[in-house]
């Protein structure tokens, strides 16, 4: 009986992925499409420059919205909601952890991006302050360093490590049991799983980028 | 002879509640137009929602609408949509505790699963339905904006009962449909569930209210004494002297014509 319990809280409880990858790439292709044309437009800068300002961003998304992502997703399991979602023929991965988690992928991209932006102009200034040069000298330098290879691994991580850290927390937010005083426990977990996700996906990258372009950051 | 909306075969089984009683394995038919009472705490909240496909099976067969679910049937099909979708629209759920989506209005919550399966279509007939189903179960007109946090749970009990009727389902399913409700408007709800009874809708009520059990009930389960009872008259034998008194009250406040909801 303890043993069909637990299957049944296994099945209940899980996020699946297949059906997350099944709203992605087929219910919203031409969504995905346009917002990939849009991304590729936009971005200027490669992914190593990025590299140590992103393992801050992923600091910042865990801080304050993994932890809000884990918490009220408990509190909507407690509250029998995502229940009553589901009797209700409405699909909780669709109503619910679908568009959070490709909230996820997105805002981690254009946080990563706006952070590059603010990298950019920090760097033009720091070079002024001895030496005067041009806006459009360091745009060129930069825009001539860029390959295809830069803005793939750039728009990879960034949405990778955005996605997984709100899988992990509306994953934890549903392992919830049956008590209230277990919300906090779900959303310090998924704090700490998705800090060990964000540094194993940025760790797994940069390793990637060095050995095959090799390390030339500095 | 019809065939019955629900069927137990001798069925023990497991929800998220907890587990049925393995020694007493749990047999009845609910048909079109019948009353159901599952009495016995939480055990009842779970064979509710083993009805309602959110359990595993594990002796015995259930018939939900036709779907067949059996002990040898595996869990992860009949709990996945894909199987559920079915019959979702014909069947209604009304929780014991919560199920109201917080950051939605009242209106809101009971026009959802309605608007959901029609297909995402123009919002107005669907709020207007609601609205009206909101009115026949009485929650006041300013609260039907309100989130629920902000309403007494009384009222939010009563959404809880509007919603589940919002897609005209075939089996309504009621978890202590009286929790949270004044005893002096409890006749109320009675006068809801008879309405839902005379449109043919097969009506399963888990309760631990005996008077309430005892007035509506055409057949009842008892998950604390392991009996199955049938007619309203063995019922209320069952459930002895203090519950029919309150039965018999109850429905002195019924026939006075205050029980509109």
């Amino acid at each position: 009986m303890v043993q069909e319990q637990v299957k049944l809280n296994r099945l209940l409880n899980r996020v699946p992925l297949y059906e997350i990858a099944r709203i992605l790439f087929s219910k919203s292709k031409a969504e995905a499409k346009e917002f990939s044309r849009v991304v590729l437009q936009q971005v200027y800068f490669t992914f190593n420059q990025a590299l140590l300002l992103l393992t801050v961003l992923a600091i910042l998304i865990i801080a304050r919205s993994c932890t809000a992502v884990a918490t009220e997703t408990a509190v909507m399991k407690y509250n029998r909601e995502i229940e009553a979602l589901e009797l209700m023929g409405i699909p909780a991965v669709d109503f619910v952890f679908a568009p959070r988690i490709l909230a996820g992928a997105i805002s981690s991209f254009c946080m990563s991006f706006a952070f590059v932006i603010i990298a950019f102009f920090g760097t033009w200034l720091s070079k002024n302050w001895f030496a005067a040069m041009s806006l459009r000298h360091l745009y060129n330098e930069i825009s001539q360093a860029i390959t295809a290879a830069d803005i793939v691994y750039f728009i990879l991580k960034t949405t990778i490590v955005g996605a997984g850290i709100f899988w992990i927390a509306c994953a934890k937010g549903l392992s919830l049991g049956r008590g209230s005083f277990e919300v906090p426990v779900v959303a310090m977990q998924a704090v700490v799983d998705g800090f060990i996700w964000a540094f194993a996906t940025h760790i797994f990258f940069a390793s990637l980028f060095i050995m095959t372009h090799g390390f030339y950051l500095f | 002879m019809a065939n019955a909306l629900l069927s137990f075969r001798d069925v023990v089984g497991v929800s998220q509640e907890g587990p049925l009683d393995p020694a007493f394995p749990v047999s009845f038919e609910l048909m079109q137009g019948e009353i159901g009472v599952i009495r016995g705490g939480i055990r009842a909240s779970s064979l509710i929602r083993l009805a309602a496909g959110r359990g595993i099976v594990m002796k015995g067969a259930m018939s939900i609408m036709g779907n067949a679910v059996g002990a040898g049937d595996d869990p992860a099909r009949y709990l996945s949509l894909n199987f559920t979708k079915k019959f979702r629209s014909s069947l209604g759920f009304c929780h014991g505790f919560g199920g109201l989506i917080a950051n939605m209005s009242m209106v809101q919550n009971v026009m959802l699963p309605a608007h959901y399966h029609s297909g995402l279509k123009a919002i107005r007939p669907f709020y207007e339905l609601a609205k009206e189903r909101l009115r026949e179960i009485g929650v006041p007109e300013e609260m039907w904006v309100l989130r629920p946090c902000d309403v007494p749970h009384e009222f939010q009990k009563r959404a809880l009962l509007a919603r589940a009727v919002i897609h005209q389902p075939v089996i309504l399913l009621l978890d202590e449909p009286t929790n949270a409700i004044p005893w002096r408007e409890t006749h109320r709800i009675v006068s809801w569930i008879l309405k839902q009874k005379e449109t043919g809708r097969g009506v399963l009520v888990a309760t631990s209210n005996d008077p309430f059990a005892g007035l509506i009930g055409d057949w009842m389960v008892d998950l604390d004494t392991n009996t199955i009872i049938n007619g309203n008259d063995a019922i209320q034998r069952h459930l002895g002297d203090l519950a029919s008194r309150g039965s018999a009250l109850l429905k002195k406040q019924l026939k006075a014509g205050d029980g509109n909801a």
